[in-house]
């Protein structure tokens, strides 16, 4: 069974952008959303391995009130039901610190900076976190 | 006037005795020559002779003694006379002397002379009952000064001086009265005139209850001391001792008066009326001036007391003798006014009785003028304090908008990277399924790239802007052409979008001092901006003059997704972009409102959006004041 990677990015040229590269490059099965309810609703159901996360979210809101990719990653991770599933911070924000501020305040797992030079980096480090996870997974088909 | 010799007594009669005896003689010489000149002449009886001799010598006896006593009584009126002229003189010296020592000297020559006692010692005591010294001697040897020091006085004392001041009374001191001063005490000192062993009379001088001083006499031994000798010492000790009590007196009131003349301080003396008795030159400087004097003004007329303070002062200190203290406000004699603090005291008689009181001023206008400099000086460091707070918070505003925006700058041109590098990526490696494929990523590149270079010049714009350094072409025109040449420029984007462009300008020209470079840029922005948000409806462009105002106001209204309230919060910030729902559609960078914003203010007008919500549309006013006289720099 494939790989999948839920990709929660506002930016829909940057989201087909990921799509592409995990479908074509890395055989991973990929869903792109920007709702913070969808992203609950699938970790929660358990349907996703790894979520990619892009911290300034515009047009996400959660009961009104606007959320970014940190306060969803917050969610997530305080969820039980959630908090095992990987999640790799993608961000434009790559200023001098934000690698460490991000992952202090928000309890991802691992952050990769935009623009992404290489497509081969950003697989090798969902393949880690998988890895991480589960060691019984298996190396993702090239 | 008679100059009296010290002893003119023993000399008087002396001379008496002498020129009695020589009468006497030359009388008998003479009765006997006579007798026998008379006997031998006349053959006489022997009888008839010595007879008339015997006679003869007792009429010349009885003459002598006549005579004798007439010299004594004479001698004993000029020995009054003396000594009365010695005490008129002693009352002089009283009254004039200016020291003890010339009081002490010249009072007792005086008496010396007049009185035939002519040997004297003066002690003083130390002030405070303290020991005993002697001050001054009158006809007595120098070395006499070291025997006479006296012993320490009490129960035990030893020299006659300091007996006298233990007990408190006159002690004569005599081997012939058997009274001799103890073993140990003696005056062998020879003195002319008063022999060995001298009697000596030691009065004190009492002050109170208190010795201040020993007056001593000394008198020949083999003399008696007689009734009036010791009433004459007594006498003098009186006499001395008010004399040198008016000499202190005297100068403590020299003390006093250079005191109250030559403080600073405000002195005056009140009768229980109120009225001034006695003002100190401090008082007549300060209150005086042009009013001739204080003394018999009321103390009303040159001072104001607090609210119901004066006449309570002076009526608690005149008749409750209450003191006053407080403050102030004296009267100059130019009725120009000063802040004083004042106390007001009252004064007592020797009976106890309230007889007059004391006011004690000073003024305070410095010490107000310090106070009001401080707080004054207080209040601007306050002030400064504040400003400086101030401006540290707007630095540090300023410097975290910098940075801020500066991250901000970082984030909006790596995320177009993003897709630069990726699509250019799969080109590359030939990840594409069809040629036309290819071609939409090559397209989503060059957009990209495209919103960079836009991006790129909105910063530049944006920072121009913001260092002053946009050069601004103002010039009165009519601000119908630049809104039609935005009109122009947007109209086929409104075409594309399926949206109607309702342009509502005036038919008449509407002037306003603007660059109209930059007001055709901010038109756009607002038509652009209005034509992105706007699903289906239209969008309207209005200008006008407010004929209230004088103001030209451009409005641009659409029928789009509106802005929320928080949104609108967010409007003008940098990259504040509101809602990327649109993100398909959006070439917007972010920074177009606040370009605008920052363009309009730079030509003196004002820039709002408003929205009534999301789904409402949304309302962009521009507004120009009204163009003035005053031509504006170029």
């Amino acid at each position: 069974m494939a790989i999948r990677i839920l990709v929660v990015e506002d930016d829909p040229m940057n989201a087909k952008l990921f799509q592409l590269i995990l479908v074509r490059k890395a055989g991973y099965q990929v869903e792109v959303t920007e709702d913070p309810a969808v992203v609950l609703e699938r970790a929660r159901a358990g349907s996703v391995d790894v979520i990619i996360m892009d911290v300034s979210l515009s047009n996400s809101a959660c009961d009104g009130t606007p959320v970014d990719g940190l306060e969803i990653t917050r969610r997530l991770k305080r969820d039980a039901a959630s908090a095992r599933i990987p999640i790799l911070l993608a961000t434009a924000h790559a200023m001098k610190g934000s690698r460490e501020s991000f992952l202090r305040s928000s309890g991802a797992d691992d952050y990769i900076s935009k623009p992404i030079v290489s497509a081969d980096e950003l697989i090798g480090r969902i393949h880690a976190l998988i890895e991480k996870r589960d060691h019984a997974v298996p190396p993702p088909p090239r | 006037m008679v100059q009296p010799s010290p002893d003119s007594r023993q000399a008087v009669t002396r001379r008496i005795v002498a020129r009695t005896v020589a009468w006497a003689a030359g009388a008998a010489l003479l009765a006997i020559a006579a007798a026998w000149l008379f006997g031998a002449r006349a053959g006489a009886e022997r009888w008839v002779t010595a007879t008339a001799a015997a006679l003869v010598i007792l009429a010349i006896a009885l003459l002598a003694a006549y005579r004798a006593r007439r010299g004594l009584a004479a001698m004993e009126r000029m020995r009054g006379l003396q000594a009365q002229i010695a005490i008129y003189r002693v009352g002089d010296v009283l009254a004039r002397a200016e020291s003890d020592e010339e009081l002490v000297r010249c009072a007792l020559d005086a008496v010396a002379s007049g009185s035939g006692l002519g040997h004297w010692a003066m002690y003083l005591r130390e002030p405070l009952a303290g020991a005993l010294h002697l001050f001054a001697t009158r006809g007595l040897p120098p070395e006499a000064s070291r025997e006479l020091e006296p012993d320490a006085i009490g129960r035990t004392a030893q020299s006659p001086a300091s007996r006298a001041a233990w007990q408190g009374e006159a002690v004569v001191s005599s081997e012939r009265t058997g009274a001799s001063p103890a073993p140990e005490y003696s005056f062998p000192s020879q003195t002319p005139g008063l022999g060995p062993a001298p009697t000596v009379v030691s009065v004190p001088l009492i002050d109170g209850t208190e010795t201040v001083a020993v007056l001593q006499c000394f008198l020949p031994g083999e003399r008696a001391v007689e009734a009036h000798d010791l009433a004459l010492i007594r006498w003098m000790a009186t006499q001395v001792s008010v004399g040198l009590k008016r000499i202190r007196m005297e100068r403590r009131d020299q003390m006093l008066a250079h005191f109250t003349m030559g403080t600073g301080e405000i002195l005056m003396g009140l009768d229980l009326a109120g009225a001034v008795t006695y003002a100190n030159a401090a008082a007549e400087r300060a209150l005086g001036a042009s009013s001739g004097g204080l003394t018999g003004r009321p103390l009303e007329a040159v001072a104001v007391f607090g609210a119901g303070e004066g006449p309570f002062a002076l009526a608690g200190a005149s008749e409750g003798g209450r003191e006053f203290s407080g403050e102030v406000w004296f009267l100059r004699g130019d009725l120009t006014r000063f802040p004083a603090e004042v106390r007001i005291s009252p004064t007592y008689d020797r009976h106890g009785n309230l007889s007059a009181l004391v006011l004690v001023g000073h003024d305070v206008t410095e010490r107000r003028e310090r106070e009001a400099e401080l707080t004054s000086r207080t209040q601007e460091l306050g002030l400064l304090n504040e400003q400086l707070q101030r401006a540290v918070t707007d630095l540090e505003e300023a410097r975290r908008a910098q940075s801020e925006f500066v991250a901000n700058t970082s984030h909006e041109l790596r995320t177009p990277l993003n897709a630069v590098i990726g699509f250019a990526t799969l080109i590359e490696q030939a990840n594409y399924e069809s040629d036309e494929e290819a071609r939409d990523f090559a397209l989503r590149i060059r957009r990209s790239a495209e919103h960079l270079l836009g991006l790129l010049n909105d910063i530049l714009d944006l920072a121009k802007v913001e260092a002053g350094r946009f050069q601004l072409s103002m010039t009165l025109a009519d601000l119908r052409d630049p809104i039609r040449e935005a009109l122009e420029a947007v109209a086929p984007l409104a075409a594309g979008r399926g949206l109607r462009l309702d342009p509502d300008l005036p038919d008449d020209p509407l002037h306003a001092r603007f660059d109209p470079v930059r007001v055709r840029q901010v038109v756009m922005n607002l038509l652009g901006n209005a034509l992105k948000y706007t699903d289906k409806g239209n969008v309207r462009v209005c200008a006008w003059r407010d004929d209230a105002t004088g103001e030209s106001r451009i409005q641009v209204v659409d029928t789009g997704l509106g802005i929320s309230k928080e949104g609108q919060r967010r409007l003008f910030a940098k990259f504040g972009r509101v809602d990327l729902t649109l993100a398909g559609r959006r070439a917007g960078t972010g920074l177009g409102l606040a370009i605008s914003k920052a363009l309009i203010q730079g030509m003196g007008g004002s820039i709002t959006v408003e929205s009534d919500g999301v789904g409402r549309g949304t309302r962009a006013t521009v507004v120009f004041p009204a163009p003035s006289a005053e031509p504006v720099p170029e």
